[in-house]
């Protein structure tokens, strides 16, 4: 154990290296309070008490996180220091220690995936108390609008993830990511209207946040996320040469 | 980098942030809504209000009638429905029309009026927000000397 968590600090202090922690902070915090203090929020009195408000308020903030343009640009730069850890020979040095390479490919993907939705999470959801000064309640709804911002997360990491390992080269890897991420943004966004929108990321995300999308239409996203997470798994452990 | 000093430039790069998007969203948003009141009755609306100058314009149509206008924050409206005695932000009675300025906290508000004639009437109310959201500016500012303290305490740590 002890083992894997000096791999874990090392492969934090090379993925956060100085200044990628800043700028997904800078990213985060910017995107975070720019959306709040977007918030238009009106309505009937009378059909509304306090805690349809509130929600209202929360889920807004989900939906902006799983919108924030910033995600994918985080994403394929940090998994871009994977592949240029390919590159450089860093990867090959670290097996060469007895890690197994599963082992490096779960520490890569907790750290890689987990420490920008941790920070992105908490850009969003600590100045919340801040922006809405009232009680708040915490009911299953808001659980399950945040599984739906971690799974559109886990959509944009897993595809970072294969372009990484698939260029092996930090610049091809960033540069296909971004496109691939926003080029199907892009397109799902010409076809607003499209009843296939509601199963094309970020809008099944969006959408079964904002309702009134239903959880069959996360499925395949997710499926999809899962899969390329598990072939990039395989790749790793039987197949990438270093 | 020293931890320290890695935490303070962090904390005074998110008050930078945050006073970015002070600065970016410091223009004047307007918005106008037209409420149906009927004879008698009371209509209620809430506005999500940040902690701007807000202007707030009343107009009653037709001009000859009149209306109750209250502004209350979320207790004074919880207490209202409760039928308890309540408070108000500001409150005029008997008019067919207001200008006034609220400089509210962050939250919602809720605008309600009260129709006491026999007719019903239309409320046009428009709200303008202008100016740098206060809260925000204190929390952009309290970040930034923050961090900037951080990383002097960690320079003098060092030498």
């Amino acid at each position: 154990m002890g083992r894997l968590s000096s791999l874990i600090r090392f492969e934090a202090s090379r993925l956060l290296r100085f200044p990628l922690l800043e700028i997904i902070v800078v990213l985060a915090v910017f995107d975070s309070f720019r959306s709040y203090m977007s918030v238009s929020l009106m309505g009937v009195a009378g059909g509304a008490p306090a805690s349809l408000i509130e929600l209202k308020l929360l889920r807004m903030a989900f939906y902006a996180m799983v919108h924030c343009p910033f995600v994918p640009l985080v994403y394929a730069a940090t998994t871009s220091s994977i592949a240029h850890a390919i590159s450089s020979g860093l990867m090959r040095n670290l097996l060469s220690f007895p890690y197994r390479r599963r082992e490096v490919f779960v520490v890569e993907f907790l750290v890689a995936f987990t420490a920008p939705l941790a920070i992105f999470l908490a850009a969003y959801l600590l100045p919340y108390p801040f922006f809405y000064p009232h009680s708040v309640r915490v009911g299953p709804e808001c659980l399950s609008w945040l599984l739906a911002a971690i799974l559109s997360f886990l959509y944009v990491f897993s595809i970072c993830l294969a372009a990484s390992l698939a260029f092996k080269a930090p610049v091809p890897s960033f540069m296909s990511s971004v496109s691939v991420l926003y080029g199907v943004s892009f397109i799902a966004a010409g076809m607003r209207r499209s009843p296939v929108l509601r199963f094309i990321p970020p809008y099944c995300f969006s959408d079964f946040i904002m309702g009134p999308a239903d959880v069959c239409y996360l499925v395949p996203s997710s499926l999809l996320a899962i899969a390329i997470i598990a072939a990039c798994y395989v790749y790793f452990t039987r197949w990438l040469e270093l | 980098m020293r931890p320290l000093a890695r935490a303070g430039l962090v904390l005074a790069l998110a008050g930078l942030a945050v006073l970015g998007v002070v600065a970016l969203k410091s223009e004047r948003t307007v918005t106008k809504v037209a409420i149906p009141v009927k004879a008698g009755g009371l209509e209620a609306r809430y506005f999500y209000l940040h902690e701007r100058e807000v202007r707030v314009l009343v107009e009653v149509i037709p001009s000859a009638a009149s209306v109750d206008v209250e502004v209350l924050d979320l207790t004074q409206y919880l207490r209202l429905t409760r039928g308890e005695p309540h408070g108000h932000v500001y409150a005029i009675r008997g008019t067919n029309g207001a200008d006034f300025r609220l400089h509210p906290s962050r939250g919602v508000y809720f605008f309600v009026f009260r129709n006491r004639t026999n007719a019903g009437i239309l409320v046009r109310l428009t709200i303008a927000a202008e100016g740098l959201e206060r809260g925000c500016l204190k929390v952009g500012v309290a970040l930034l000397v923050l961090g900037l303290a951080l990383a002097a305490v960690s320079r003098v740590m060092r030498e």
